[in-house]
């Protein structure tokens, strides 16, 4: 008994450790500090479109932001956002598109889902919310400036940041010469063993990217790659860790995670596949549940407008207004847009379940 | 009498309660829904699950990957176990500590460490062979295969196996052994006719604890086993929840439902295998046990061991600590391309601190519920005569035979305030989560240690005159010590850095440091999140090295 209470009264005094050292500062988790200070500065800049819907005071109260966003977007709008709206509490769930869209099913279940605001990558996730009355219509101001696939007959969602699958290369292994021009090109034996690969039951931009690539050349695409050896490297920082080591010498990725570790000092370069990157405009969409839908649509308002789409290509995605330059070392979105190939959302929200089943089923047998 | 009768009852009642208030109920809520099809009762689910080739394989794949583990791990811990508990090997009790370093590592960070290590083309220990061994091109190890994720399963889940061995022979009365050895046996004789017999209980426990945990982990195989095409259930029953509508999740549970099942097949079969066995091998009397001496054995053997720990404890954490000091991943570990950056990014990170002082405080308060309410389950099981008395057990090993995002899910049902309990979106959630989950793991030390404790030391306790629950204060707890604070850290450790459910169910008032590192690796970048595992590891490390000072050497993992 002894024993126990000295362990007891040890781990007490370990986590009172702690408790000193991380109170240092201020411990509130919504005011999301630490290095935000040194990225947010970029984001200052004009655009208070957001501003003309709010008048007096501004909405107030708290919101609750479900994302799959990566949190470096969320450090530098964080303070932004509290900026443009001193009397606002927002909160934020940050997880994989496939673990909000989990969490948001059990919360369904519940009778209790936590989100106002919703803006996790796969679209045709707003389509199945919508067919189940779960979507708040809301027409932006800057509804018009959006030049992307949106909800235009009820406004239920409108897109809001453009993810992009592309090529990858190791620029150690392979030269510009050399490297692949096509998703087509990957099947051949030139690229033998080489490839690596989002895991689509693990990301909701890889689910698009595989069933575009599906309906493009038919499932024969992804029993050809398996034949060539291409590998499911994971999630999408697994891929781009797989990537950069040289462990593979290309990968079909999203253009954010390579323009992040290029800036970063890693050997890799991005191709714009000849036959057509795979858009995926993910949206924006308020829960028909929140509590506070004028501060939904004030928070919407300031995300569709110029200040909150450059947060968007300081996160290294693509904005979805024509008027904001694109992230830093990308080709700008209206070179590769027209030749992007096509989803139909709509068919994907019905299959997705059937998508990953038929993708196992084709990666399961060697 | 009737008091003494009604304080254990009470007691045990209460524990019982707990555990199926925060446990079973919440599997339940998503058990039941798995048999609902559009509002009406159905088997389609099950139906459309198991008609399902790619599940069955899952399936097999999962018996194949969690029996090998659980035999290699088994195995593989009796002679360690009983090299460090019962001989004169030099440093033995450094050994001891560096061997279950693994089980302080966060599996998911384990396994990429691994793949670090081994994957076939740029792994460390590749390179360094290929060096060695002019001419191969490629490998030749090969972590993205069966034979490499059951490796690393052993890696982090035989320590389950080897304390649970090492504390059964540190509490066996040696005087059989003696016995033995008095009429002529040799020491390997009296090893395989005394100590393995008189072991078994714990034996089985562990190898149990080592099936269920391999069978519904899903870090290790999510990572390895996409890259080597192997579908094992947790990865499938995942696949399944990310599709996020109901309708899958209800099939989530439906495969969900064969876990289940394999546990308890392994349940039954340890608890019929020691059904005919009884075993008191802990009296009151003080206990010494004889150390065997090696003899020119004992350097060889301080070799093959030194090796084993170099393979199992160092070769990782080096692998992790070589990655968080690279600059850019892609020009690897080189000279000119190291920098602290990282280090000195997480450690300045408020959110370092933050998190891993909620996940201290919430492993912490989940360690100490399952300990007590893991005692009284196991009391009731080995120690009463009750009815029933083993369903409350068999019912933990339920909880942890749920894979944590299933587990995580039906929490989020339960707990929303739809019943009453409003615990979603606060750190309480993670607490009952944490304990939930490893609650298992407290149950089957405590038990393993109570069925060796003779009922004759009760009995003078209760015919001297003391109620049950003084006798369970002064004279059972003590007995057990050294087993209860085994399954007070066997609880504490997985919980501090839990990951599969904390990513659930973290909120923006408790984030816990599995989310954290989540984040890291996802986000940021590997070297972060290399960074945060080592310092984990450390802070861990301290704690027992704290520990096993305060106690004189007494108390350790």
């Amino acid at each position: 008994m002894k024993r126990i209470a000295v362990v007891l009264s040890l781990l007490l005094a370990l986590s009172a450790l702690f408790t000193g050292c991380g109170s240092g500062s201020s411990s509130g988790k919504a005011s999301e500090s630490g290095n935000s200070g040194s990225t947010a500065s970029s984001g200052q800049t004009a655009g208070t479109d957001a501003q003309q819907t709010d008048t007096g005071s501004g909405p107030s109260g708290k919101i609750t932001i479900y994302t799959s966003m990566y949190p470096d977007i969320i450090d530098v709008v964080s303070p932004e956002l509290e900026k443009a709206f001193p009397n606002l509490k927002v909160e934020w769930f940050q997880g994989g598109t496939e673990q909000v869209t989990a969490k948001m099913a059990a919360e369904i279940e519940a009778g209790k889902i936590g989100a106002d605001v919703l803006m996790v990558a796969d679209p045709s996730y707003y389509i199945y919310l919508k067919k189940n009355n779960l979507l708040l219509p809301y027409k932006s101001v800057n509804f018009d400036a959006v030049a992307v696939d949106s909800d235009s007959q009820d406004y239920t969602y409108t897109g809001v940041r453009i993810n992009n699958v592309v090529i990858g290369y190791n620029t150690d292994l392979v030269s510009a010469a050399e490297a692949p021009k096509s998703f087509r090109e990957l099947t051949a034996p030139k690229w033998k063993d080489q490839v690596v690969f989002v895991d689509p039951t693990q990301s909701g931009t890889a689910l698009v990217s595989t069933y575009a690539l599906a309906q493009k050349y038919g499932w024969e695409y992804w029993e050809q790659m398996r034949d060539n050896g291409a590998v499911n490297g994971g999630g999408n920082s697994s891929v781009e860790t797989k990537l950069a080591t040289g462990e593979f010498k290309v990968a079909i990725i999203l253009e954010e995670n390579l323009l992040k570790i290029k800036d970063r000092g890693e050997p890799v370069e991005i191709v714009y596949p000849e036959d057509g990157c795979v858009i995926i405009p993910s949206p924006i969409g308020i829960l028909s549940t929140t509590q506070n839908p004028e501060a939904a649509k004030a928070v919407v308002d300031w995300w569709l407008s110029q200040e909150g789409q450059q947060a968007i290509t300081i996160g290294w995605m693509h904005s979805v207004r024509t008027d904001v330059d694109p992230p830093k070392g990308a080709r700008p979105l209206a070179e590769f847009n027209a030749n992007s190939m096509k989803v139909d959302w709509a068919d994907l929200a019905e299959t997705s379940g059937a998508v990953k089943d038929k993708f196992l089923q084709i990666m399961g047998s060697n | 009498m009737r008091l003494r009768l009604d304080a254990k009852s009470v007691a045990i009642a209460l524990a019982v309660a707990v555990l199926l208030v925060f446990g079973i109920f919440p599997i339940c809520l998503l058990v039941i829904n798995s048999f609902i099809v559009d509002g009406h009762v159905s088997l389609d689910n099950f139906r459309e699950v198991y008609l399902n080739r790619a599940n069955l394989t899952a399936v097999w794949n999962t018996v194949k990957a969690a029996g090998l583990t659980m035999i290699i791990g088994t195995v593989m811990s009796f002679p360690l176990a009983w090299l460090v508990g019962r001989t004169d090997l030099p440093f033995k009790k450094l050994f001891r500590m560096l061997i279950i370093i693994p089980y302080m590592i966060p599996p998911f960070v384990g396994a990429i460490a691994w793949t670090y290590l081994a994957n076939p083309r740029i792994g460390y220990l590749n390179q360094w062979i290929r060096a060695l061994v002019p001419g191969i091109e490629q490998g030749p190890l090969n972590i993205y295969t069966m034979g490499g994720l059951v490796w690393v399963l052993v890696l982090f889940y035989f320590p389950f196996s080897f304390l649970s061995i090492s504390r059964a022979l540190e509490k066996m009365d040696p005087s059989l052994e003696e016995a033995a050895r008095i009429s002529g046996a040799n020491p390997l004789r009296a090893l395989w006719d005394i100590t393995l017999p008189l072991t078994a209980p714990a034996i089985a426990a562990g190898a149990l604890l080592v099936f269920v945990a391999a069978s519904s982990c899903f870090g290790i195989p999510s990572i390895i086993g996409t890259q080597g095409r192997l579908q094992v259930v947790t990865t499938r029953i995942v696949s399944y929840v990310y599709v996020g509508t109901p309708d899958a999740m209800h099939e989530a549970t439906a495969l969900a439902v064969v876990l289940l099942l394999l546990s308890t097949v392994v349940l039954w079969f340890s608890n019929w295998y020691l059904s005919k066995r009884e075993y008191f091998t802990l009296g009151g009397k003080s206990t010494h046990p004889v150390v065997v001496e090696l003899g020119r054995w004992k350097w060889p053997l301080v070799v093959v061991f030194s090796i084993v720990c170099f393979i199992f404890a160092i070769l990782p954490v080096l692998a992790l600590v070589m990655t968080s000091l690279v600059k850019t991943m892609g020009k690897g570990f080189a000279f000119n391309n190291l920098s602290l950056d990282p280090w000195r990014a997480v450690l300045a990170d408020d959110d370092t601190w933050r998190t891993l002082r909620t996940s201290v405080l919430a492993a912490l308060l989940a360690a100490t519920g399952g300990t007590l309410v893991g005692l009284l389950v196991a009391y009731l099981k080995v120690k009463t005569r009750m009815r029933f008395r083993t369903i409350p057990d068999f019912l933990t090993t339920f909880c942890n035979a749920t894979p944590g995002i299933v587990l995580a899910l039906g929490m989020i049902l339960a707990f929303s305030g739809k019943y009453g309990l409003n615990l979603y979106g606060t750190f309480w959630i993670l607490v009952v989560a944490y304990f939930v989950r490893h609650l298992a793991y407290a149950v089957r030390q405590a038990a393993a240690a109570l069925e060796q404790v003779h009922p004759s030391l009760e009995e003078a306790a209760l015919s001297s005159g003391a109620t049950w629950l003084r006798l369970f204060k002064d004279v059972t707890i003590p007995l057990i010590a050294p087993s209860v604070i085994g399954s007070w850290f066997l609880v504490f450790m997985p919980s501090f850095y839990e990951l599969t459910m904390s990513v659930m169910l973290y909120s923006s008032k408790a984030t816990p440091v599995g989310y954290h590192l989540y984040h890291l690796s996802s986000f940021a970048s590997p070297q972060s999140a290399a960074v945060l595992s080592v310092l984990i590891l450390i802070l861990v490390l301290i704690g027992n090295l704290l520990m096993y000072w305060l106690s004189r050497g007494k108390v350790s993992l």
